[in-house]
């Protein structure tokens, strides 16, 4: 209790300016505040702090950001059958042009991958590990846009209902086989027996076909937008395998891995390594590297995965050597690891989006004036900072990170509106009888549990009550599909290029059931509609829709920080995705 | 003799029923799918679905029980819905670290548990007995993970000689095999040497005492005889009991040192595949382990007998 009070005191003091942020955090220490209340005290000081927050880190990946109309995800061949020899435009990606052959990259992963099949699984360490050896055959440039990869041209025909995709020739296979239509057509069949995008766009397609070797052709029953996107999503994405590899399979997982990737499979062995080396007949497109299409040096001789669960013992390996590549620390090793002889860290351009995911099936948060209190009690800042600490994240309203085209500021009046006494008037008119929100979070990833403790206490003072429940995050994922026993969750949302890919497009079929009929409408139009500038309008719309349907709560991006051995060069800042491992090198 | 060991040997059938039965309905009663684990955060609930219909997991539970005992009486304890591979195999694959790993430490414990405690004992009082008395308080007080991160910060990190973590198989490469295993060993076997040093001191102390060592020295041993001839083989019984059960703390201790040091050994495989809610390995690895228990401390009652004469089990 009086550690409430004293909380309450010090924020007074602090927001109207009477203590320094120094004095606050002696005061706070000094009564034993906890370290989320701590952040959210410092964020009430002041914002000149949290400008420079924001900036600090993002130095060059977020040039990319507004390259406007030319995005046509699927529009006439011409943009399309440019192979990638454009190299990089934006500043995204440090093109590395001198790179030392040889070597082996230690990378280390937080978990052991439930499986190397891509096709399998969203989880997303599995994209990571084995786009070095797979191969799509559309990629994603530099800035976010689609160029072909495998596929030497797509072009689609005057009504929009014909896509021809031609293949490239002599791309062998990591068995020596050279990949043809037959291996394509029998993947993508199978990817979208897996995939819900996959599964969309073969039901809205009439026929599909190999015309020879080498062409491979979709007939549409309605003009289908996404396309491309589709064929180059990235996490569960379609992979293409030899047909033999895939008729081996059956219903199962495949049993061997092969692709047209820099890397071939060389051995797993299960919490040990999965071990690839270089495949000295991959056929590389010419140019220089874009994104993750373009060429690919494949500079190491051998990449090396090893899954450490501890993050101790992730770090002291990567600093005694052991390791070259950690994909993933946590911003309180930032400060170690920046002045060490062997490692450094890097804070990249913000990937993904924390959200606090509202329940459209429960009988509280069914209705939306509740929904639109919630929203409108909080200021996103302390949230954010007590979640991930100065200089680590950004606040911003769109859905859709800045450094892809689809940036778009659309209802930032709602965004942080961080007012709670409108969120009381909106609790009274909606008759909020006081039953507590059932607020589900996990210590696991400690961000999301420090993000529910600070939204917990700002609910709490604008009228709500809510009964906070931590559970570990297999737990949380497993309630969560249960709209009987929730409210709301914490979780984050991961990047994509494209918007009809956000997880939480999946509207009524995921968690939280934003089932909204005008929602589903834009985004119908959405997936059918070519043309960029038309696609950009309805996404606006849907962002709108966002702020006042209140689906959910953005709170803000979340830059992720990795640490490398400074031997590991020529890794681009364009990680929102992964790493492009294939065009890193290890300095002798 | 043999009866006896016989006798002990059917004991264990209902003792691994019970801790089947209970490992069963705790895991089951755990919220959390594996199928959700493992399709990752964005799979669709229809995709979920399709793959718990396909692993089983939507039987009824006393199916999915009936369907387990019936393997496990068999020595099969299912496929592990992580790996894709028997989990017969996932553990056999585990048990190489983990029981070198337990030798090792054993072997470190033994090492500089049993002459310390003896120098300790002789020298009594002394400025050495002291010495590793305080050192011996201090490694019993200390967690082992602190012990672990410790030597990697001052051998990995500071001064190069030794890798981080990891796992080379003894066959692979003998050479690096040890010097991965050095500090795992070393972390884990040192605080169970300083309760073994603690205690052969004092059962030392206790033997130094009697009257036969009084006559051994009379007749004119060397000190040296008299120590390791007559007083250690007694003072050793208590000894025993310590060294076996702490085979039961070491392989629980290995699951911490398994962490920190990366081994892939049992102790790790059952932590991760609690988090991935992967049940037939969490049940076939309780399983072992348990087994395991119970083995050792048969293993413990037969070694008495050699040691100890006076000792008799059975009817008579």
């Amino acid at each position: 209790m009086s550690h409430d009070r004293e909380f309450f005191a010090l924020l007074d003091a602090a927001s109207q300016g009477r203590m320094s942020r120094r004095d606050v955090l002696k005061r706070a220490v000094a009564v034993g505040l906890s370290v989320p209340a701590i952040s959210a005290l410092l964020a009430a000081c002041g914002s000149s702090a949290d400008s420079t927050a924001t900036t600090g880190a993002s130095s060059s990946g977020g040039a990319a950001t507004s390259a406007s109309g030319g995005a046509s995800t699927a529009s006439s061949g011409s943009a399309a059958t440019s192979t990638a020899g454009g190299a990089t435009t934006g500043a995204a990606s440090p093109v590395p042009q001198k790179g030392v052959k040889g070597g082996t990259i230690n990378a280390v992963i937080i978990g052991e991958p439930p499986t190397l099949d891509l096709h399998w699984t969203t989880a997303t360490i599995v994209g990571f590990v084995t786009w070095n050896m797979y191969e799509p055959l559309f990629a994603w440039d530099a800035n976010y846009k689609l160029i072909p990869m495998l596929a030497e041209s797509h072009e689609v025909s005057t009504d929009q209902l014909t896509h021809t995709i031609k293949l490239r020739q002599h791309v062998p296979f990591h068995n020596g086989d050279e990949m043809k239509s037959a291996d394509v057509l029998a993947s993508l069949k199978r990817w979208a027996t897996k995939q819900g995008l996959g599964k969309a766009l073969f039901d809205a397609s009439e026929k599909v076909t190999a015309v020879d070797d080498y062409t491979i052709e979709f007939k549409m029953k309605n003009p289908y937008g996404v396309f491309e996107s589709t064929l180059g999503y990235y996490y569960q994405g379609p992979a293409i395998y030899p047909k033999s590899v895939v008729d081996a399979a059956g219903d199962g997982q495949i049993k061997e891995f092969i692709g047209t990737g820099p890397y071939k499979f060389v051995e797993r062995q299960p919490d040990r390594f999965i071990k690839f080396e270089r495949f000295d007949d991959y056929a590389a497109l010419p140019g220089e590297p874009n994104g993750y299409g373009g060429h690919k040096y494949a500079y190491a001789d051998q990449l090396i995965f090893t899954p450490v669960s501890d993050e101790a013992a992730r770090i002291a390996g990567l600093r005694s050597g052991d390791y070259h590549f950690l994909e993933s620390i946590s911003s309180d090793q930032y400060d170690t690891l920046k002045d060490d002889a062997v490692a450094t860290a890097d804070v990249l351009p913000p990937g993904g989006w924390d959200t606090f995911v509202l329940n459209w099936k429960s009988p509280l948060m069914s209705n939306q004036k509740i929904r639109q209190a919630f929203q409108m009690a909080l200021n996103h800042e302390p949230i954010m900072l007590a979640a991930w600490g100065e200089g680590y994240y950004r606040l911003d309203p769109s859905i859709m990170q800045k450094e892809t085209i689809w940036y778009s500021t659309a209802g930032k009046e709602h965004y942080s509106p961080n007012d709670p006494d409108g969120a009381k008037k909106l609790l009274d008119e909606a008759g909020y009888d006081g039953t507590a929100i059932r607020f589900m979070t996990t210590k696991e990833y400690l961000n999301q549990y420090n993000n529910a403790v600070v939204c917990k206490q700002q609910l709490e003072a604008a009228g709500f009550k809510v009964d906070l429940q931590v559970y570990d995050w297999a737990t949380v994922v497993d309630r969560r599909s249960k709209p009987d026993v929730w409210d709301t969750f914490t979780t984050g949302i991961s990047f994509r290029p494209e918007p009809t890919q956000l997880a939480i497009m999946q509207l009524c079929n995921w968690p939280g059931w934003w089932c909204s009929e005008s929602s589903q409408e834009i985004l119908d139009g959405l997936r059918s509609e070519s043309d960029f500038d038309k696609r950009f309008k309805l996404m606006e719309q849907l962002q709108t829709n966002f702020y006042t349907e209140v689906p959910m709560i953005k709170i803000g991006d979340t830059k992720d920080i990795v640490a490398r051995s400074k031997k590991l060069q020529g890794l681009s800042q364009q990680q929102q995705l992964g790493p492009q491992l294939w065009n890193a090198w290890l300095e002798k | 003799m043999t009866a006896y060991i016989l006798r002990r040997l059917v004991l264990l059938l209902p003792v691994l029923l019970i801790v089947g039965v209970v490992v069963f309905i705790l895991v089951h009663l755990t919220p959390g799918d594996p199928a959700a684990v493992m399709l990752g955060p964005e799979a669709s609930n229809e995709q979920v679905q399709q793959l718990r219909d396909q692993l089983g997991l939507n039987d009824p539970i006393y199916v999915q029980f009936i369907d387990w005992v019936g393997g496990a009486i068999h020595l099969d304890f299912g496929n592990s819905i992580f790996l894709n591979m028997p989990v017969t195999t996932a553990l056999w694959q585990r048990a190489q670290p983990t029981g070198l790993l337990t030798l090792y430490a054993l072997i470190v414990s033994l090492l500089i548990g049993v002459p310390s405690g003896i120098f300790a004992a002789v020298r009594r009082n002394s400025l050495l007995d002291r010495g590793l008395m305080a050192l011996s308080v201090s490694g019993a007080a200390m967690p082992s993970f602190y012990l672990a991160i410790l030597l990697i910060l001052l051998f990995a990190v500071t001064l190069h000689w030794l890798p981080s973590g990891g796992y080379v198989s003894i066959t692979d490469n003998p050479v690096q095999h040890f010097k991965r295993m050095l500090m795992p060993a070393f972390s884990l076997g040192f605080a169970n040497a300083a309760l073994l040093a603690r205690l052969i001191r004092s059962s030392m102390l206790d033997v130094l005492r009697e009257d036969y060592i009084r006559t051994a020295y009379s007749k004119g041993l060397a000190q040296r005889r008299v120590i390791t001839l007559h007083a250690l083989r007694n003072a050793l019984i208590p000894a025993i009991t310590v060294v076996g059960s702490s085979l039961g703390a070491l392989l629980g201790g290995a699951v911490i040192t398994e962490t920190v040091f990366t081994l892939p050994g049992m102790g790790q495989l059952v932590v991760q595949s609690v988090l991935r809610r992967d049940f037939p390995v969490i049940q076939g690895a309780v399983m072992v382990i348990a087994a395991i228990y119970v083995l050792a401390n048969l293993l413990v009652d037969v070694l008495y007998i050699y040691i100890d004469p006076r000792v008799r089990y059975g009817n008579k």
